[in-house]
């Protein structure tokens, strides 16, 4: 009986000990239009991290979203600790030892630090099965030595730690979950360098301790610093895994883009006219005396961290947040601007970073969507003059270049890329003088990203004057004329692109 | 050969219109399912005396419907129409009796309808309150006043006008029946061809973009709040002239009936999506299915059980059909 018991217990560490911790077979992923994952294999080791890098939109959360049970894959197999896995819930997934820390946190605000950790298995007193609040705190104080996190009292509010603080709660929590495969995603975004350290450290220890570590970034040098192998993905496929000492970030860059950079960025050199758009002190209960000026074909890049108020300046310009003092001109002329209406008056036009919850009517179709704006215009003896109707979404959706079925398709159905067309075609048809671009390749695959900026890159010989807010440096870096940097609801830098380096914007959007 | 082309053409053209239009045609098919049923259970069905009777209900919850149907395509819900009917319809009498012309009286009962479609809508737009709480709100204080009005007692009315149009008919078709057709048929109109209906239906679709795209999402609420609450300023009249009295209890218990007739229709409860054409069959089975239970002399609780089921019923639908749009 006994050896049996043991040979079961050896037979089982040898089987958890099969060299890869995770494995993922052959995955590929379709979403209507879009081939969002296809035929890409990724292993990991225990005791790794293995870096996992790519342009926004080459497929990498859709690959943790598969690994997290968030979707399941058309095609491919996942094997955990040499098991293979089949079809699984994300609770299977938690529960199987594999944690996601995605880049937005996921914690409850108004629990403490110790529920946070151990929230879906609070300790309960055995008779009364009431909460056990004294293990409860034993129990986190042990989760929180081990994250660094000792000296922050176990019932402290969630809601009163800093961002570094509660994602290190959140890596605590997959820690008491006894976590085989931690998958971190942009976790620096928010973090100071100092931050940062700290939590590499915390990386190398949790990789002594045999678990397996999948880290997202763009960040370059930090993927240098704390992986042992990086894999590579480009428009759904991957390109390439190899070993960090063996690669340099300029080879990264290249596997990363396919393309050389002005095969990437067409954007050539124009003529930059008078200025169109001065704002002059724009100050609210987030901003702090924000001035630029716009000039005629110009790109004007905004370049921030999440929350330091890229964000809220374009969302103030184009009416939408409250101004509480401050000037905004165009063309010389000193406007007010209250609403988004006034702003479409004035000559705005705004392109929203969330394409399909503010950018477009999801359930209508291409021609509806282009002629939102016109509405009103196109009525002719009380009724909506429809031939005309039809004819404007025919000419723009041909001018942009939309590739639908026809322009009664709903746009539900078009890829990132012919969405964010169309939002522009809405904007593009109203003529306007000033265009704001949100994000506008949040989410696209890299083919579509080539004509967008054709498209930005017409519109600017015409005459508009772009502001263009990216979170993605080289588009930053490769597209606008001149580059603001905002820290904090401040702009704390300007570069033209002769000055522009991806040192100099990093260090001014952390605040040095 | 082009005939061939043509055939084709008209083919795909009958397809897309199918498909469009599914979920019309469904409770279309449902409602004649529906009437052959009753036909055989019950042989005063088809008879045209009873066609009139459920005509003359339709009416006043018809008018309604439709009004209901442009608040509840922008995503929001009225529930406050059958007691503001009621309080409206008691104000009309009492100004009557006191001597107000009929004709002044009508204009008098639909802009009042009018004002208190524009207090929901500064309850929804400007204190933020979730449409179904606060036009919950209006529907008791409205039931209020139709109570105190009076203290309670019924009102006959004994004027001409209202006479006409209570029992009075046009081409043989009764009036109430003709006031009922020409507000649905403007409605649809409106929402179909005007940039005002093409509006209605962008807010219903996705506010946040309509209100990025420089339109005034409060606004066109508003507008729907007061097309709805006119709505039932003209129900008030069809519904007092039908029995020559105004009654405080008027369409108490029958508050859910317009909303369980817009969800039948195709309506989503997000709004964006649905036609004047299916809320008018929607009501017409709520009608017709009321009627038959009359005719088989079932009992009136049933009655309110049947109407409670078929709210569940209709807004599961709309979870169906929500579910497969999804997918």
């Amino acid at each position: 009986m006994f050896y049996i018991a043991v040979f079961l217990f050896l037979h089982e560490r040898v089987e958890s000990l099969s060299e890869f911790a995770l494995k993922m077979e052959g995955i590929y992923k379709e979403f209507p239009g879009v081939v969002a994952v296809n035929m890409v294999d990724l292993e990991v080791r225990h005791g790794e991290v293995l870096a996992l890098i790519g342009e926004n939109g080459a497929g990498k959360s859709t690959m943790i979203k598969i690994l997290s049970g968030a979707y399941s894959c058309d095609k491919g197999t996942i094997y955990v600790d040499g098991k293979e896995m089949g079809r699984y819930t994300p609770k299977q997934a938690i529960d199987s030892g594999i944690s996601v820390i995605y880049q937005e946190l996921n914690y409850l605000n108004y629990m403490s630090v110790a529920e946070n950790i151990f929230i879906g298995n609070i300790p309960l007193k055995k008779k009364s099965r009431l909460v056990d609040y004294a293990e409860l705190k034993r129990r986190s104080i042990e989760v929180q030595k081990m994250v660094g996190l000792e000296h922050i009292d176990p019932m402290t509010t969630m809601g009163q730690l800093s961002v570094s603080e509660k994602q290190l709660v959140e890596i605590g929590r997959a820690y008491a979950r006894n976590v085989k495969i931690l998958v971190m995603d942009e976790p620096t975004s928010a973090l100071n360098d100092r931050e940062c350290e700290k939590l590499f450290q915390l990386i190398d220890m949790l990789k002594k301790q045999g678990k397996a570590i999948i880290y997202i970034s763009h960040k370059l040098d930090e993927v240098v610093r704390v992986s042992d192998r990086i894999q590579v993905m480009r428009d759904g496929r991957s390109v390439g895994v190899k070993n960090a000492n063996d690669i340099t970030k300029n080879e990264m860059v290249n596997m990363m883009v396919g393309r050389t950079i002005t095969e990437m960025y067409p954007i050539s050199k124009r003529e930059i006219g008078e200025p169109l758009l001065e704002v002059r002190g724009m100050t609210n209960h987030f901003l702090k005396d924000v001035s630029f000026t716009l000039h005629k074909g110009e790109i004007l890049g905004l370049f921030g961290l999440m929350g330091a108020g890229c964000d809220e300046i374009v969302r103030t310009l184009f009416g939408l947040m409250p101004l509480s003092s401050g000037e905004i001109f165009v063309d010389g002329k000193k406007v007010a601007i209250k609403s988004s209406k006034d702003a479409i008056k004035n000559g705005m036009a705004y392109v929203p970073s969330e394409r399909k919850t503010e950018g477009l009517i999801l359930m209508q179709s291409v021609k509806a969507n282009i002629v939102l704006l016109q509405i009103d215009k196109l009525m002719k003896n009380f009724t909506v003059d429809k031939n005309r109707e039809t004819e404007l979404a025919l000419e723009w959706s041909k001018k942009l270049n939309v590739k639908a079925p026809g322009i009664d398709t709903i746009t539900e159905s078009l890829s990132g890329g012919n969405q964010q067309k169309v939002v522009l075609a809405k904007w593009m048809l109203n003529k306007p003088k000033i265009l704001i671009l949100n994000e506008p390749t949040k989410g696209i695959d890299v083919g579509a990203k080539v004509e967008i900026y054709k498209l930005i890159e017409d519109f600017c010989k015409q005459g508009l004057g772009v502001i263009m807010v990216s979170s993605e440096m080289a588009e930053v870096m490769f597209t606008s004329d001149r580059v603001h940097v905002v820290y904090n609801g401040e702009i704390r830098a300007e570069f033209t692109k002769e000055e522009v380096t991806q040192e100099k914007i990093l260090q001014r959007a952390m605040g040095e | 050969m082009e005939t061939v082309q043509n055939t084709n053409k008209f083919i795909q053209r009958m397809k897309f219109v199918i498909k469009d239009y599914a979920s019309e045609i469904s409770i279309l098919c449902g409602l004649i399912i529906l009437c052959a049923i009753l036909s055989i259970a019950s042989p005063y069905f088809l008879q045209v005396q009873n066609f009139l009777n459920i005509g003359v209900y339709i009416s006043v919850a018809g008018t309604m419907a439709a009004g209901l149907t442009v608040v509840m395509l922008m995503g929001c819900m009225d529930l406050s129409q059958y007691s503001v009917m009621a309080a409206i319809g008691m104000m009309v009498a009492i100004l009557l009796n006191n001597g107000v012309n009929a004709i002044l009286c009508i204009f008098i009962a639909i802009a009042t309808g009018a004002c208190v479609g524009c207090l929901n809508a500064f309850a929804v737009t400007k204190m933020n309150i979730v449409p179904m709480i606060a036009t919950i709100a209006t529907q008791l204080m409205a039931r209020a006043v139709a109570f105190l009005s009076t203290g309670g007692k019924y009102l006959n009315i004994k004027n001409a006008v209202f006479k006409t149009i209570g029992f009075g008919d046009f081409l043989g078709v009764p009036i109430l029946i003709w006031v009922l057709i020409i507000f649905n048929v403007s409605l649809a109109f409106i929402l179909k061809n005007t940039s005002f209906g093409r509006k209605v239906y962008a807010v219903g679709g996705n506010p946040t973009a309509c209100k990025l795209s420089g339109i005034n999402v409060n606004k066109m609420r508003l507008v729907g709040y007061i097309i709805s609450g006119a709505s039932a300023g003209i129900a008030s009249i069809l519904s007092i002239s039908q029995v020559s009295a105004a009654l405080p209890t008027a369409g108490s218990g029958q508050e859910m009936d317009c909303v369980a007739a817009v969800f039948l229709g195709g309506l989503s409860l997000g709004g964006g999506k649905g036609r004047i054409v299916g809320t008018f069959i929607g009501v017409t089975l709520i009608a017709v299915l009321m009627n038959g239970m009359t005719l088989l002399s079932l009992d009136a609780y049933y009655q309110i059980f049947l109407k409670g089921f078929v709210l569940l019923l209709a807004v599961y639908l709309d979870q169906v059909r929500q579910a497969r749009n999804r997918l």
